[in-house]
């Protein structure tokens, strides 16, 4: 019979930065964990993997049905034959300052906020990370020049003083 | 201000998350659900009782709540179409709002681009005379969906879509294999359940609700 998984806090710290990666915010994220955990123990998955699968399916679906009205969660606004003029390791050279990056963070798009928890702290490659959510390499690619482009000269002006 | 030190982007990054932790009340309160759950799910009740009797209620207790246990796990999945039907006629009775308006799915696709997946016209035959007059986001058991309104002459109905996951909706008649759609009822109103391309879908048959009683 399939039970109830405990996870333990490495998993749960995991889930609730993921959670961090939609919301840009910690307490939202923690609200979000907590409402994703709730709904999963009413269909006990038999792995701690299925579990972590299972919640953060629900965390994301949950985060799209409330936020849609509040921000956009654009999976389709990307043109999918642009020219793509980077690999999977252009994201690699880029440089910024940790004070610039957490002032960025709140500004870019949720899309954008998964793809780089996946790409830097779950280490999953650009192909794995177009399967996880479901759309094209070449989307993900042109998504991820869009993000290198906005990255770099949104640091650059605050470098400058600027922003 | 001077500038702070560039480092690599997956570097900073990796140290931004790392400051995103939860505290231990936080961890404490997220295990306490979980072995909330786990318990529910696993010990049984009888557990508290004491003395040579308390064995006797204790052991009576575990067979009663084991046998419960199995009987509920057994057919968590096979609830799960009145669970569905229950859901699309509590949202079929409230009416709320449409989001986006239009006659057809063509119509109305070009909003659902939050969705996994594409709506779909049915071919079933009992949407032959239903009009589609728009839709709304919604979710059915937690995972999203879009919410459809059609109009059967004076009456409206409510049609769900969503992506079909049998380890979460359970087995389901599937119109392409020439199975009809499961009929179940809730709160009076007929709702049919199927799969179709995929997609999970649920149609109201319901004769009381017409235009007047739109929350609009």
């Amino acid at each position: 019979m399939a039970k109830t998984m405990v996870l333990d806090r490495e998993n749960l710290q995991k889930l609730h930065r993921y959670a961090y990666s939609l919301t840009a915010n910690e307490a939202d994220a923690y609200d979000l964990l907590q409402s994703a955990i709730e709904t999963s123990l009413n269909r006990p998955a038999d792995s701690v993997n299925k579990t972590i699968a299972y919640i953060r399916m629900i965390m994301k679906n949950r985060f799209i049905d409330d936020y849609r009205h509040k921000q956009s969660f654009p999976l389709e606004d990307i043109d999918d034959h642009s020219p793509v003029s980077m690999d999977e390791s252009s994201l690699e050279d880029v440089v910024i300052a940790s004070h610039d990056l957490t002032i960025l963070w709140e500004t870019l798009e949720p899309i954008d906020r998964e793809v780089l928890f996946f790409w830097a702290v779950e280490g999953f490659s650009m192909r794995e990370i177009a399967d996880k959510l479901e759309i094209s390499r070449g989307t993900l690619l042109s998504r991820m020049h869009r993000l290198r482009k906005r990255l770099t000269a949104g640091a650059d002006d605050m470098q400058r003083g600027l922003a | 201000m001077k500038p702070s030190l560039k480092n690599p982007l997956k570097q900073q990054l990796q140290q931004h998350f790392n400051q995103v932790q939860l505290s231990d009340s936080q961890f404490e309160a997220l295990e306490d659900l979980m072995n909330q759950g786990a318990a529910h799910v696993d010990t049984p009740a009888g557990r508290r009782l004491w003395g040579s009797l308390a064995v006797a209620a204790m052991f009576f207790v575990a067979v009663l709540t084991t046998f419960m246990l199995s009987q509920f796990s057994g057919t968590s999945l096979e609830n799960m179409p009145q669970l569905i039907a229950e859901e699309v006629v509590n949202n079929h009775l409230n009416m709320k709002p449409l989001e986006v308006k239009g006659g057809s799915i063509n119509s109305v696709r070009g909003y659902f681009t939050k969705l996994n997946f594409m709506p779909a016209e049915s071919k079933l035959r009992a949407l032959d005379s239903l009009q589609l007059l728009g839709g709304r986001y919604c979710s059915l058991q937690g995972i999203t969906a879009a919410q459809l309104r059609m109009k059967q002459g004076q009456n409206l109905q409510t049609q769900y879509q969503t992506e079909y996951l049998p380890e979460v909706f359970g087995d389901l008649p599937r119109l392409e294999k020439g199975e009809k759609p499961l009929i179940v009822y809730a709160k009076g109103i007929k709702v049919k359940v199927w799969v179709e391309k995929g997609l999970l879908f649920a149609l109201t048959d319901s004769a009381a609700i017409n235009e007047n009683m739109e929350n609009e």
